[in-house]
């Protein structure tokens, strides 16, 4: 979901607000208040971008908080420099913690990663407890205030007035760089590894470095944020590091609504204002949000901004011009590439350079046998169809060509080089792109914005150009918005390019999954039983679609089921029975061997056997 | 080997022991739900104030204490898997349990901390003290180290050699499987949550006479039960008793040489660096 995506309705408020607020408000204790404000909303940013945009839950968030406040501190008295050049350089420390607990944790999983935060920020903790020559322990280091005399001698603000300012204009400016980041393809590949990281690294999204990138950037901001609160409590202490802290960014986010910017400012707020006016039960405070959490999570999942009407949260900007879906306005720089967008000239069927080679294949789980020496090879231009009743090892063929399972024995050559040890995401980005027989698409999402998502290969926006959002951005966004119309076109879907993802006919759905996979502008596309559960008129639209992207230029390899379509649009079939090869050839030749035959209808002599059902989904591995 | 030293290591693997019990109880239930119980600390909170309300308010004998606390525990262990943890299990999301866990740890420890404030209390366990020429091992210490190995192998017999142990096995494995065969899905889970729950109880009970009874106790031990669960291999039960009981005598080791707090510190960046180099355990995985 997109909320409050326009970049300069943020700078405006932001700037407005720098302005207006140090004047507008009187007493310094509204002042301080917002101030706090200020503080929690920009640490439920930085929890946010982990919890709500990569699904990743934080306990020990004021690890970052903590270490930002100390290192401003610190630094600023150690080295004699300004506390708010101090306060900018303390988003280091948090950058290198966040890679440090991104590369650790994140390689195994979720759950990982919130025991790694918890963890860390109990060392860190017990470490400004006892280091005492460096932190002076549990007393804390008393801070003056940073006052910038220039602004007073000058311009005639108090430090109340100017330090309210420098917060609210820093948060700001932290929330508009997250959601220029939200918007490109950094953000995108955030939320396709949210919904489904094997999609993700199907489409040639390097995840990892994603993820450990969102890491490091919510530690700089909470960094920030912890450095940024040091002038209105100046003291340090190791409560700084506490559960208390690093509960309350989690609750701003859970209560305030995860996966949404706004619910970061209105958590933020009230977490401010709320034991301001609860001082009464200011001991049960922790205790009250603790019974929020646990009753937000079971009955309200999105949290408060819930409450807010979609259409005030999203802006109403439509990818596709209304009115005209089917036409998207392509800027004449785009529409001038747009014959490259189908990467790969037509080349007439003739040409017989081999695209893929599998030699000698095998996987074995534990003792099973799923695949053994399994060897053969496609062409260029060519379709050819993996078929073999259940749990013959298709499945486990194509897992292992795309680079999601390794294989036991055997090499698979792509392009001319082999594929060993690469990931998929890597194999993506040279042209090997996968679908899977379980499509995970993003529901709420229109089509359109389903296959932007997957349009990571193309154009590389450098992180700077994305931030500054420039003609060049532009360009490139521009771009990604014409090939995924493209490849919607390809599936014919382009009329339904609006419609959400979630409200597509069933047939539909497994079209757009092809449009995702065609946005990675790949040069051998593996289906995986991309004809299930379509009705014979839809499944006969796809053998056409698939026809089309073969005289296209496109090598495809495709498993299903649906044997009449197999034998109609593939120029040679491979027949898997109990994991090994039985039959090659054309689909007449296939037709008439007697031991595909035999594999599909038993034999007189031999008993069928039992069906095993290693598939992907339920392989140990 | 030096008295000084031996002393510290019979006291290490006592402490030891009790973290094995707590990691134990938490990597079953990350075997079995595959979730992270992040209120399990609360549950060893639970078994430690216990005891320590029934043998200094309530005149209960120290050994009739222990397992009134481990019953207490594994209660609170019954309602917060029916409130916090069963509701969730079919979420999508894998971080609702976790949030839900959180919520309840922090609000049994604020409720303690309201109820009892920060203050710490000791208690009286088992008396008395077995001398070995100048080493000298209380009984409260061996009572800990017999109950709990009692309790290992104990458990070790319930999954290994039961029926329920086998459902257990067999729901760790494919929980839509073991349905499909007919086992209680729910129930095992229920029922692992409790153990659970007990154990940690258990530990609670026979270490606060050592270590001092303090609200923050719960959160101090669940940190040490992540750092063994991770090390010994997530779900592995030999692990985490093996890491434990090697836990408990490296912090006694370290707690000769440098303050406590320098000691945990340098113990919890062991997740961080068995993570780097080692993410899946120290030992092979068992699930």
């Amino acid at each position: 979901m997109r909320y409050l995506n326009s970049g300069w309705l943020i700078a405006g408020f932001t700037l407005l607000a720098a302005m207006a607020l140090p004047f507008a408000l009187q007493s310094t204790y509204t002042q301080s208040l917002v101030v706090l404000a200020c503080v929690f909303s920009l640490l439920g940013l930085s929890t946010n971008l982990m919890f709500g945009y990569l699904g990743y839950t934080a306990f020990g968030q004021a690890a970052f908080f903590g270490l930002g406040a100390y290192t401003a501190v610190l630094s600023s008295q150690h080295l004699g420099i300004s506390y708010w050049a101090a306060a900018v350089l303390a988003m280091s420390p948090g950058i290198g913690l966040g890679i440090l607990i991104g590369f650790a944790s994140l390689r195994v999983g979720g759950a990982y990663f919130a025991i790694t935060s918890l963890t860390v920020a109990e060392i860190l903790r017990l470490l400004a407890d006892n280091w005492i020559s460096l932190t002076h322990g549990p007393m804390g280091v008393v801070v003056q205030r940073p006052t910038i005399p220039f602004l007073t001698s000058e311009l005639g603000l108090t430090f109340p007035q100017y330090y309210l300012g420098i917060v609210v204009l820093i948060t700001g400016a932290a929330f508009w760089l997250v959601s220029r980041l939200l918007d490109s393809p950094v953000g995108r590949a955030w939320k396709a590894f949210k919904e489904s990281h094997l999609l993700a690294e199907s489409v040639g999204i390097a995840t990892l470095r994603y993820r450990i990138a969102n890491i490091a950037l919510s530690g700089a901001l909470a960094s920030l944020a912890g450095a940024l609160l040091v002038p209105k409590i100046l003291v340090i202490s190791p409560d700084l590091f506490g559960a208390s802290y690093s509960a309350t960014a989690l609750l701003i986010v859970v209560l305030g609504g995860q996966g949404s910017l706004l619910g970061s400012v209105i958590g933020g707020a009230l977490f401010a204002l709320v034991p301001e006016l609860l001082r009464f039960v200011d001991e049960f405070r922790m205790a009250i949000f603790a019974v929020l959490l646990l009753v937000v999570v079971r009955v309200k999942p999105d949290g408060l901004v819930a409450f807010i009407p979609l259409q005030w949260r999203q802006s109403n900007r439509s990818i596709v011009p209304d009115g005209s879906t089917a036409v998207p306005i392509v800027p004449a720089s785009v529409a001038r590439n747009s014959q490259d967008l189908t990467k790969h000239e037509p080349v007439s069927v003739e040409a017989k350079n081999v695209v893929l080679e599998v030699t000698g294949l095998s996987k074995m789980f534990r003792g099973l046998v799923a695949v053994d020496a399994v060897s053969f090879s496609v062409n260029e231009c060519e379709i050819v169809g993996l078929m073999g009743p259940n749990g013959a090892g298709k499945t486990t063929c194509l897992s292992m060509v795309s680079g999601f399972l390794e294989p036991s024995a055997g090499s698979v050559r792509f392009a001319g080089a082999l594929t060993g040890g690469q990931a998929p995401h890597q194999l993506a980005r040279r042209g090997l792109v996968r679908t899977f027989q379980h499509t995970t698409l993003f529901p709420q999402l229109s089509a359109l914005e389903n296959v932007l998502l997957a349009t990571h290969l193309c154009r590389n926006s450098s992180p700077l150009s994305v931030i500054l959002g420039g003609r060049r951005f532009r360009d490139d966004e521009a771009a990604r918005r014409a090939l995924s119309v493209h490849a919607l076109d390809q599936v014919g879907l382009r009329a339904r390019s609006d419609t959400s993802a979630g409200s597509l006919a069933y047939g539909e759905q497994r079209l757009l999954a092809i449009a995702l996979a065609l946005a990675a502008k790949p040069r051998l596309l593996l289906l995986d039983e991309p004809a299930a559960g379509m009705n014979p008129a839809e499944a006969d639209y796809l053998a056409q679609i698939l026809l089309g992207l073969r005289s296209a230029g496109m090598t495809i390899v495709l498993v299903e089921h649906n044997v009449p379509m197999m034998m109609s649009i593939c120029d040679r079939l491979v027949v898997l029975h109990h994991g090994t090869k039985i039959a090659e050839g054309t689909p007449a030749e296939v037709q008439s061997d007697a031991a595909v035959r035999d594999a599909y209808f038993g034999s007189a002599r031999t008993p069928v056997a039992p069906i095993s059902n290693m598939e992907l989904t339920n392989a140990p591995n | 080997m030096s008295d000084g030293l031996l002393q510290q290591l019979v006291n290490g693997l006592s402490a030891g022991m009790g973290y094995a019990l707590v990691a134990m109880g938490l990597t079953l239930i990350f075997g079995v739900l595959h979730v992270i119980n992040f209120a399990h600390g609360e549950l060893y909170l639970v078994g430690g104030l216990g005891t320590v309300l029934l043998v200094s308010h309530l005149g209960v004998p120290y050994m009739a204490a222990v397992p009134i606390a481990a019953i207490l525990a594994a209660t609170a262990g019954w309602l917060m898997s029916q409130i916090a943890v069963r509701p969730l299990l079919g979420r999508r999301d894998p971080s609702a349990v976790m949030l839900s866990t959180y919520a309840v740890s922090l609000l049994i420890l604020q409720t303690v901390l309201w109820a009892w404030g920060t203050a710490p209390f000791r208690i009286a366990g088992v008396e008395g003290s077995l001398e070995i020429g100048a080493l000298i091992i209380s009984h409260q210490r061996l009572t800990l180290i017999g109950v709990g190995l009692a309790m290992l192998l104990f458990i070790e017999w319930l999954l290994r050699r039961t029926r329920y142990g086998r459902e257990v096995r067999a729901v760790a494995q494919d929980a839509f499987a073991a349905h499909a065969i007919g086992i209680d899905v729910s129930r095992v889970r229920t029922m692992a949550f409790v153990l659970s729950a007990g154990m940690a109880g258990v530990a609670g009970a026979l270490l606060v006479p050592i270590t001092l009874f303090s609200p923050l106790m719960g959160q101090n031990v669940i940190i040490k039960a992540f750092v063994v669960v991770v090390l010994g291999g997530m779900g592995s039960v030999s692990g985490a008793v093996l890491l434990g009981i090697v836990l408990g005598l490296l912090e006694a080791l370290l707690g000769s040489v440098m303050t406590s707090g320098f000691a945990s510190a340098l113990i919890y960046s062991l997740l961080i660096v068995a993570l780097l180099f080692r993410p899946q355990g120290l030992l092979k995985t068992v699930r």
